[in-house]
């Protein structure tokens, strides 16, 4: 098996190098016999690749400690389903994840577009290839999963006990799939650059990429931050920590790009900007991948560069350079088609969006490099951390959402003057209700008084437009109203997924506020019996207890949670000792409510004293919930249309536009 | 644009008159306010002081409690931490030196990004070169853009 794999993952680069040199070829010389070749050869690298993984995962899962990567990622007693996830446990296995997921993703590809795309293919192909044999070479001569050691220990290391459990399952893979969809758009713009297909055909072909691999992002980065509260012990969700920022910037560049093609797709508007747009998110995502090489436990713990920096700095260069000279090239037949009716318009408010989204890119890219210039140029090691780009994106990420309830109102401003001040007096009067309900119930700082202010005003745009749409065709077509609703939905999913999408985000800010500036944190020392009081909470210490099980020792401490002299719940926060690591895991007590979280830590005990650290973290639940809700919105996008086949696809965009310019 | 943010103004103006507490913090509100502004140093992701779950964290957070207790500065109590962990243990960058960099650069990006969107917005904009665009529209879409425009022009 260890053979089968080597040779596997040989052929695999030797199929990835001819499919980039031919498929170059196919598309200079214009030969279908080329192409055709080169995309068979994409074909069978996806093949040659699932051989490599299948012979990596049987020698996982057969304990073959032979292997120097099994040897570190598993170990005997683990059960079957962390030794088939210790498969993206380290670096090498992360990075054949990545080759078996890009070559999987280019195999649909060359299946979908066997007989479209003609003059994009050849280059796509062979663009996406050029990026396969780039991790075939990592694999294959720099971090080889097939190693082997001279000495065979009798068991393995195994897989950090913080990455077994459910997250880490999906969490990994989640957030490769987003990076990963990434290379799709970028390697049909590069084919649309090279051949001089210059048209939007790049951007229709590819917009199901965009959304899978911003949904893919979106819930992996959610994952994470659900990983990190339930497994990590300090309270929160998010620490701005390097390999979060790293998910966090593709992302950011996607959700632009999302909302950028639609004004090219529309009006011809900002095509060069798109294509830079699509490399940034796909450069972006590659230095993801490198800041996360070493599987996710360096995310948490450390941020040191591995032998394998240089190569992804040469192939980050080299990718932008080949990029932006074939943009230069290009750029006489890059002009817009249309002009841009007024800063007013929606085209404006789409470039304003982009706008703030690039800058909390930026401000996020500056304060995670930060401290590496910094040490540079003073020698002093210092910190960049929550308090930085808490202050720095709060400003941001309050304009973007206020511009989220805004841009439907400019849309609608093309009414009348007189429906726009109607319109925009509903959200705003939804918005001041919300600020003076805020109010009432305690909230007296001004900072979360805007952002729940504005989050009411653009909740109260989003449910407007689907009550407007809904009228409106109410009158068109007599039928109940969430009939008309659906409908209206069903007919422009772009439009109305983006919408619920929104309403997905409102909510984050609104729990992601709450949450960090109405935290109550406090510190115990009890004993047996005695009791103590946070938030509307008072928490009865019942007692200690331990087991244990093959793997580790397990402290329990146990507690009764009163409110209002009720007993409401009991509570068990524990602490694992893992024979195989010496760092003491904390297994935080989560009582999730609506309203907020009771996350209790048992923090240490000494002599009858037990120390906990206790939190009320208000209105998490609701950031999971709103990140629900924006997954579903993707979906709903993506939805097959049922109508329109491909051909009519530009027509109905057209009428689509008449009808929006008609409104 | 005038318009809504004019509004918008006056939203955040009625909210901020809306009755403020403007007591001096409690001892314990400087607590929580110093330990979210200082990083753990005991080698996590810089997890901030106030929830770490390591023991160090815990020793920080009585230190600055008794700090806070004496009656001493915030700035007193940075400068203490700083020279007794190192620069490490700040959360974010001072505003001197180098340093001042880290604060000041994201928003010279975003004031580029500003002047790059009203760029493009300009040059995109139909002044002297409408014809050609006109003419690439089909003569429906043609009239109404123009009607569009002309009430656009005459609410500004």
């Amino acid at each position: 098996m260890i053979e089968l794999g080597q040779y596997c993952l040989f052929g695999a680069l030797l199929l990835s190098a001819y499919g980039m040199v031919i498929g170059a070829l196919g598309g200079w010389r214009k030969s279908l016999p080329l192409t055709r070749s080169a995309e068979n050869a994409a074909i069978a690298a996806f093949g040659i690749l699932v051989a490599t993984s299948v012979s990596l995962w049987y020698l996982l899962l057969t304990d073959q400690f032979v292997v120097e990567y099994v040897a570190q990622y598993s170990t005997s007693k683990m059960p079957a389903v962390y030794k088939f996830t210790a498969f993206w446990g380290g670096q090498s296995g992360s990075l054949l994840l990545w080759a078996l997921v890009l070559s999987f993703f280019s195999f649909i590809a060359v299946v979908q577009n066997r007989h479209r795309n003609r003059e994009l293919m050849p280059y796509a192909v062979s663009v996406l290839m050029g990026i396969l044999l780039f991790f075939t070479v990592l694999l294959n001569f720099l971090t080889n999963p097939f190693n082997t050691l001279t000495q065979v220990p009798v068991d393995g290391q195994g897989l950090n006990p913080l990455l077994q459990n459910a997250y880490m399952v999906i969490h990994p893979p989640a957030l490769y799939l987003g990076y990963i969809g990434v290379s799709l758009p970028f390697a049909f713009a590069m084919g649309a650059l090279m051949s001089g297909k210059l048209d939007t055909s790049w951007i229709r072909t590819t917009r199901q990429w965009s959304l899978i691999s911003w949904v893919f992002l979106t819930f992996g980065i959610a994952l994470g931050g659900m990983w990190a509260y339930e497994e990590l012990g300090w309270g929160g969700y998010w620490a701005w920590d390097p390999v979060e920022n790293a998910s966090f910037m593709p992302w950011l560049v996607s959700t632009a790009f999302l909302h950028s093609v639609m004004i090219t797709e529309k009006k011809g508007m900002l095509r060069t900007w798109n294509f830079i747009l699509v490399l940034l998110a796909f450069q972006l995502s590659i230095f993801g991948t490198f800041i996360t090489r070493s599987g996710v436990i360096s995310s948490v713990h450390s941020f040191a560069l591995s032998n394998l920096g240089p190569f992804f700095v040469v192939f980050l260069a080299s990718t932008a350079l080949f990029t932006v000279f074939w943009i230069v090239y290009r750029s006489p037949q890059l002009k817009s088609e249309q002009r841009m009716k007024s800063f007013l318009s929606r085209e404006a408010s789409f470039l304003l969006n982009n706008w703030l989204f690039l800058s909390i890119c930026f401000a996020v890219f500056w304060g995670t490099v930060f401290p590496i210039l910094s040490e540079w140029v003073t020698g002093e090691k210092i910190t960049v951390s929550v308090p930085f780009f808490n202050n720095v994106s709060m400003p941001l990420a309050l304009a973007l959402l206020i511009l989220t309830g805004v841009c439907p109102l400019i849309a609608w401003r093309k009414a009348s003057a007189k429906n726009f001040r109607r319109n925009f007096l509903y959200p705003l009067a939804a918005g001041l209700v919300t600020g003076l309900i805020a109010v009432a119930v305690g909230v007296r700082s001004l900072i979360p008084l805007v952002f729940f202010s504005a989050c009411g005003f653009v909740m109260a745009t989003i449910v407007f437009e689907f009550y407007k749409g809904a009228r409106a065709r109410q009158t068109i077509r007599p039928t109940g109203f969430l009939t008309a609703v659906k409908d209206l939905s069903l007919m422009n999913k772009r439009r109305y997924g983006g919408f619920i999408i929104h309403a997905g985000v409102v909510l984050v800010f609104f729990g992601i506020i709450a949450s960090s500036f109405f935290r109550i944190e406090e510190e115990f020392s009890v004993r047996q019996g005695d009791f103590f009081k946070i938030g509307d909470y008072t928490l009865v210490f019942k007692g200690l207890s331990e087991r244990s099980d093959p793997e580790k020792n397990v402290v329990t401490a146990k507690l009764d949670v009163l409110k209002n002299g009720a007993k409401i719940d009991e509570v068990l926060a524990e602490k694992h000792f893992h024979h195989k690591s010496e760092q003491p895991m904390t297994e935080v007590s989560i009582r999730p409510t609506l309203k907020e979280d009771l996350y209790v830590v048992l923090a240490g005990w000494d002599k009858g004293v037990v120390s906990f650290h206790v939190f009320v973290n208000p209105l998490v639940q609701w950031i999971w919930i709103g990140i629900g809700i924006m997954v579903l919105g993707g979906l709903f996008v993506m939805l097959p249309n049922s109508k329109p086949p491909a051909a009519h696809v530009s027509r109905a965009v057209d009428e689509e536009e008449a009808k929006d310019v008609a409104a | 644009m005038s318009r809504p943010k004019s509004v918008l103004a006056l939203l955040m103006l009625c909210l901020s008159t809306v009755g403020w507490a403007a007591e001096a913090p409690t001892e314990k509100e400087r607590v929580s306010k110093l330990t979210n502004n200082l990083v753990c140093t005991c080698g996590c992701a810089n997890i901030i002081v106030a929830s770490c779950d390591c023991g160090q964290a815990a020793d920080m957070r009585k230190e600055v409690a008794t700090f806070v207790k004496e009656g001493k500065t915030d700035a007193l109590i940075f400068a203490a931490f700083e020279k007794k962990y190192g620069p490490k243990v700040l959360g974010a960058p001072k505003l001197e030196g180098f340093n001042v960099l880290a604060w000041v650069l994201p928003f010279v990006g975003l004031a580029v990004g500003a002047v790059v969107v009203v760029a493009v917005v300009r040059k995109l904009r139909p002044k002297g070169a409408e014809t050609e665009a006109v003419e690439a529209m089909p003569p429906e879409l043609d009239e109404k853009y123009r009607k569009l425009l002309e009430e656009e022009m005459r609410e500004d």
